[in-house]
């Protein structure tokens, strides 16, 4: 039986390094209740280079900007068997996407076919919104006044376009195109490099409705389209290339932390008591949704 | 124009179908899939979100300047920051729309000074449209279509008061808003002109009895924080400048109700978004009015593409 997830991320949100350590956890079965590897065949390449990055605590390159790789993966879950089919798609193809409203048709195949998705979104490359109001005007002195009015008449305004919009919006126009009008898509939302974080938010749902609250809306009121559960992920452990030294000195699946938090419009949910490394835990999250309907 | 068949200028329409923008729409031959363009909607486009769910129409009217832009924008620019007022953002089929009319007030346009960009004469394109929950209980859900229109069109009324039938979607609208620049009335250069302006569009609305049995017709002054600026206080503005406004409204058996706004105030006296939520409120009807206008408007037996954008009955909707 094969289950397809769509993986979905602007660029920079630590999808490969997420697969990468995904792929270290489930094949030596070390995290008790994980998803594991059943057989390691096929072709692995692509998943051998960036796991070689990530074992050895080096930045994982990212998808280049046009490629698309996708992994396959037969794993087992109690007695469940089934192969995962994810697409890396990379970010920047993605935003290329949302700015010339067009996909081919092969990604829209891959839309159609998803069981489930894993959204991933990196609080340390998030664009807010801000407003030229909110900072504060210089005292007008008459002749800073006069400087200020020839700056207004040098200055070129950048012309919109999506790319330039917060990336809250951008997440919500991507959601709303992948949304399926005849069925609901659980979708497993991976804040990543949660060590960031963990020090300011208990639990990845404050931080979406802190910093990100139109996404956050958004979800809330699309329950029915998007049932989903959150998660925060450090795939990575902490923050290279400052710490890769300590990093290095730990077990490569001791670095990794996953934080389950809110569950919305769906009965199943991955609790607080889920192994503290389990990063496989979002996956898990949805194959259990997908199967519930 | 002949008015017995209605049809829109031919040198400047005011409203004409465009090609639907859903997913389904795909080049077999390229293999591409085209998508949704998040643009501003048509009103043929604007019906499918009104056969989907229960909704709200708001035709926001004035001279170009006067604000309808600055405040349709800052209205959608609230959620950013959280839930607004009772309610909580669910979608927009004009994201995209939104984000380009909001960019020059965002420090991502690179400019030191906030502007809104304005709204083309020409545009087909006239309808926005959020969609919203319930902030406590989901269940509720509202999609609200707010046209942003350019102001020339209500500067052809003015010289041409029989154009008006054009906007034929007038007789759909749960509100009809007619915004007021607050900095004109406070400057003596341009009051007595903005006030007979206003005069003017609000009898013209109301003698063309263009507005339906159940429109609500509002008064919304934008700008509050020039007005204040200047001198005015809110009282001032009410006793000296509503009343002309409000009786002639009267006489034809109509109460205009009254919303004082400062969507992007300068300095910080008077808060960002002053007045927006009890505007939204309104619009999304979870409170009335002062008191809802009777004009009652025939149904023109017409059948102009537009007229396809039908409006049922809310309590015939979920």
């Amino acid at each position: 039986m094969s289950e397809a997830l769509l993986m979905l991320g602007l660029p920079e949100t630590g999808k490969s390094t997420y697969l990468a350590a995904l792929w270290h956890i489930a094949l030596h079965a070390l995290v008790p209740g994980s998803l594991r590897i059943e057989r390691h065949s096929g072709d692995q390449q692509y998943l051998t280079e960036i796991h070689d990055d990530w074992v050895n605590c080096r930045k994982v390159a990212r998808t280049p900007a046009t490629a698309q790789e996708t992994v396959r993966l037969r794993v087992t879950l109690a007695d469940r068997t089934l192969e995962l089919v994810i697409p890396d798609l990379s970010g920047e193809l993605l935003v290329g996407y949302l700015e010339a409203r067009q996909w081919p048709q092969s990604f829209q195949e891959m839309v159609d076919a998803a069981a489930a998705t894993l959204l991933f979104v990196n609080p340390s490359v998030v664009t807010e919104p801000a407003w030229i109001f909110d900072i504060p005007e210089p005292a007008r002195e008459p002749e800073q006044a006069a400087a200020n009015e020839s700056a207004t008449q040098d200055e070129v305004p950048e012309p919109w376009s999506i790319r330039k919009s917060p990336t809250q919006v951008q997440m919500v126009d991507m959601l709303q195109l992948i949304r399926r009008p005849d069925r609901s898509v659980p979708l497993a939302v991976v804040v990543s490099a949660w060590d960031l974080l963990a020090a300011d938010y208990n639990e990845p749902g404050e931080w979406l409705t802190d910093r990100m609250p139109l996404l956050d809306q958004f979800l809330a009121c699309n329950i029915d389209s998007f049932p989903h559960q959150l998660f925060g992920v450090s795939a990575q452990g902490g923050h290279l290339p400052d710490e890769r030294q300590r990093l290095l000195e730990m077990d490569p699946s001791k670095k990794v932390l996953v934080v389950p938090g809110p569950s919305r419009g769906c009965s199943f949910r991955i609790d607080s008591s889920v192994a503290r490394n389990d990063i496989t835990a979002p996956v898990r999250w949805l194959m259990g949704a997908a199967e519930q309907g | 124009m002949s008015e017995s068949t209605n049809e829109p200028a031919a040198e400047e329409p005011i409203e004409a179908p465009s090609a639907p923008t859903t997913i389904d729409q795909q080049s077999a031959d390229s293999g591409i899939v085209r998508l949704p363009s998040g643009a501003a909607l048509t009103s043929i486009d604007a019906g499918a979100i009104t056969a989907r769910y229960r909704s709200g129409a708001v035709v926001v009217a004035g001279p170009h300047g006067s604000g309808k832009t600055t405040i349709l924008t800052t209205l959608y620019d609230q959620f950013q920051m959280g839930p607004f007022g009772h309610w909580a953002f669910a979608g927009s089929e004009t994201l995209l729309a939104f984000e380009e009319r909001c960019h020059d007030s965002r420090l991502a346009s690179g400019r030191s000074t906030a502007e809104t960009v304005r709204t083309s004469g020409g545009s087909h394109e006239t309808w926005l449209h959020l969609g919203l929950r319930g902030k406590e209980s989901t269940e509720r859900r509202i999609d609200l279509l707010l046209t942003d229109l350019s102001g020339e069109v209500f500067e052809r009324i003015l010289s041409k008061p029989e154009r008006i039938t054009e906007l034929t979607y007038l007789r759909r609208a749960d509100h009809v808003a007619v915004v007021v620049d607050g900095d004109l009335i406070a400057n003596s250069e341009t009051s007595h002109g903005v006030r007979h302006t206003t005069y003017l569009l609000l009898r013209t609305l109301l003698e063309s009895k263009t507005l339906g049995p159940t429109t609500r017709l509002e008064l919304v002054l934008s700008k509050l924080d020039r007005l204040l600026a200047q001198g005015w206080t809110e009282a001032q503005f009410a006793n000296e400048v509503i009343p002309e406004w409000t009786d002639m409204a009267r006489s034809h058996g109509v109460d205009l109700s009254l919303h004082l706004t400062a969507a992007r105030p300068l300095g910080d006296e008077v808060p960002w978004g002053r007045g927006m939520a009890e505007l939204l409120e309104t619009w999304a009807g979870l409170s009335d009015p002062v008191i809802a206008p009777r004009t009652i408007a025939p149904v023109p037996a017409h059948a102009r593409a537009i007229d396809r954008f039908a409006w049922p009955p809310r309590e015939a909707k979920q």
